[in-house]
């Protein structure tokens, strides 16, 4: 029995000058990844929080981490994870 | 043979590609995407910085050029190649003052902001894309800081560089090098216009007007002493 990451709710923190167009496209460019969405719910003088939607068909969570981290994104918190089981 | 060709084309972009990876510290698996110029310039908001210094470093260039030709003359300097090495000297010298100083005060304002940013989101941000486009950002102002001088003083340079192979006159040198000079202040005063597109007219009126004062002065000065 194999458990897939479907959707990724994310809360995360990243600097301004970081462009969500690149930040989502550098997202949806993860393996098993279908479809990313960014909302930005708050901005701050340096900061911007953003809310992440992650869908796809096996989500690694540890690349998506890594590759925020790399993209300059802190994750504050998983607000809401969808996973499905395959028997 | 067009195949042989684009697998040189591949090979020689992942060799582009790798070291620019390695001058911006990208991480070990480092994409062509994570180090494109046109993104780290976008994230790093070098553009104007970049626009600002080369105007400012190619007036000084251009003006410490005319400057050297210009007293030269005056003094009754006749060898081209004197001119030559003096001017070309300035660039250089202007060449190293002007990259290295750009490139400290520029790191350490980079730092500073890149320290204010991992305090604001409690996260180590070494490695990252901002601090790639930083790095980036550091060497690329040094860079055109150190060039646009040394530019400057080459183009004012090449007319005296030339006058022994087409047997030109020293006056005639000097007077085509200070045409250069002020087609150049000319040039950055259009670059100028188009940036605030404002006047085309007056940025270059304003900047040709400076090398013609300095101009009077170095003149005056060298009918005094």
């Amino acid at each position: 029995m194999s458990t897939f990451i479907k959707k990724l709710l994310i809360d995360a923190l990243k600097p301004r000058e970081i462009p969500i167009t690149e930040l989502s496209k550098a997202i949806c460019a993860i393996k098993g990844v279908e479809e990313v969405n960014i909302v930005v719910t708050e901005v701050d003088a340096r900061t911007e929080t953003v809310k992440i939607t992650v869908m796809g068909s096996d989500i690694d969570f540890e690349e998506v981490s890594r590759v925020m981290a790399e993209n300059s994104a802190a994750i504050r918190s998983v607000d809401e994870v969808t996973v499905s089981k395959v028997k | 043979m067009e195949e042989a060709e684009s697998s040189h084309k591949g090979f020689l972009s992942k060799v582009v590609s790798r070291f620019k990876c390695l001058i911006v510290g990208a991480p070990a698996r480092c994409r062509p995407e994570d180090v494109s110029f046109k993104k780290l310039m976008l994230i790093s908001g070098v553009t104007e910085i970049f626009r600002r210094y080369f105007v400012m470093n190619m007036f000084d260039g251009a003006l410490a050029a005319l400057g050297v030709v210009l007293g030269m003359w005056i003094s009754g300097v006749i060898d081209p190649k004197t001119v030559v090495r003096t001017v070309l000297g300035a660039g250089f010298a202007m060449f190293f003052s002007g990259s290295l100083g750009a490139y400290l005060t520029e790191k350490a304002e980079r730092e500073r902001k890149l320290r204010e940013l991992e305090e604001s989101m409690f996260q180590d941000m070494r490695g990252s894309l901002f601090e790639r486009s930083s790095r980036f950002a550091v060497l690329l102002v040094s860079l055109v800081d150190g060039i646009s001088p040394l530019l400057a003083c080459a183009l004012i340079a090449t007319p005296f560089l030339v006058s022994g192979v087409l047997n030109l006159s020293f006056t005639f040198a000097a007077s085509i090098a200070i045409g250069v000079g002020i087609a150049t202040l000319g040039a950055l005063g259009v670059f100028l216009g188009k940036v605030s597109r404002g006047s085309l007219i007056g940025y270059p009126l304003f900047m040709i007007l400076a090398g013609l004062a300095s101009a009077i002065v170095i003149v005056l000065l060298g009918a005094q002493i």
